[in-house]
């Protein structure tokens, strides 16, 4: 009987390649990805016997596509989770293999502006949500006069900016990785 | 369609384009680009899904068929004229630097 765990961790899109190493480092240690669940949250690991598996993530211009995953599938990768478009791909690595989805500049470049791009579209899909909430149900009336819907109103108001800010880093951090790639 | 435009091609279109002179699907163009280049030039499937797409965006590349949820390619005209000029090109710059070599 193998066991099973289920583990919670917080991160952003733009954090994909620290969480593909943590992934690796739970391989490692035997304990090997079954599933992803809640935008990329939960997390369900098997245990088994640690192995060298070389996980990627990728985001794919059309997220189902048989063709695409055929191709991944011939060349030896096998996908362990897919949530919100994401596929999580993952491929055991032989001693002193290179192992990656994406084996030149032109192409990690597109994957990083596909990111950047949905980044933009989180920070700026929010603001009109946010501005019609405001003006048309009165929040901010409700905001200042205090009681249980104030406070409500104030987590939802700080997650909203806590994903904005994020989405700002991130943007510029994705921004950095781009120009840091060689030309 | 302006050639000149479509030049250099990268590393991986261009070996992508040598392999797609046979009619062929994914796999089979990594391993050639794999035998082709003497395991110089390794395609990921990342890599090769995003060159597939942007190729036959640009018509250098057509279907043939689709066949096991494999999709085939091959080189189209437009293709083999790009082909022919970025080896046109990178004749003129070995040639320049063999006139230029030191003995």
């Amino acid at each position: 009987m193998h066991a099973l765990k289920r583990r919670w961790k917080l991160w952003w899109i733009w954090q994909e390649e620290e969480h593909e190493r943590w992934l690796e480092q739970q391989s490692r240690a035997g304990w090997h990805l079954e599933s992803i669940g809640w935008a990329g949250m939960l997390h369900r690991f098997r245990k088994g016997e640690p192995d060298d598996i070389c996980y990627r993530w990728d985001v794919p211009e059309r997220s189902k596509d048989a063709h695409y995953d055929q191709l991944f599938e011939d060349a030896g990768w096998r996908r362990v989770a897919r949530t919100v478009g994401w596929h999580c791909w993952a491929k055991t690595r032989l001693p002193g293999e290179a192992v990656e989805i994406f084996t030149d500049i032109p192409s990690l470049r597109r994957k990083h502006r596909v990111i950047q791009q949905q980044l933009l579209i989180i920070l700026l899909g929010g603001i009109p949500l946010l501005a019609m909430q405001m003006s048309s149900s009165g929040l901010w009336e409700d905001l200042t006069q205090g009681g249980p819907v104030a406070v409500a109103g104030w987590v939802i108001f700080g997650l909203y900016l806590s994903v904005a800010l994020s989405s700002v880093v991130g943007t510029v951090r994705m921004w950095q990785r781009i120009r840091d790639l060689p030309a | 369609m302006n050639v000149e435009k479509l030049l250099p091609l990268s590393e991986a279109s261009f070996y992508v384009l040598l392999a797609l002179r046979e009619p062929s699907h994914g796999y089979a163009v990594m391993q050639q680009v794999d035998a082709m280049s003497g395991g110089a030039v390794r395609i990921g499937p990342g890599t090769l899904y995003g060159a597939f797409t942007t190729l036959e965006k640009q018509g250098l590349i057509e279907l043939v068929r689709e066949a096991d949820r494999r999709k085939v390619f091959k080189l189209s005209a437009s293709g083999a004229a790009v082909v022919a000029a970025q080896i046109a090109r990178l004749e003129l710059m070995l040639k320049a630097a063999r006139e230029t070599e030191t003995t």
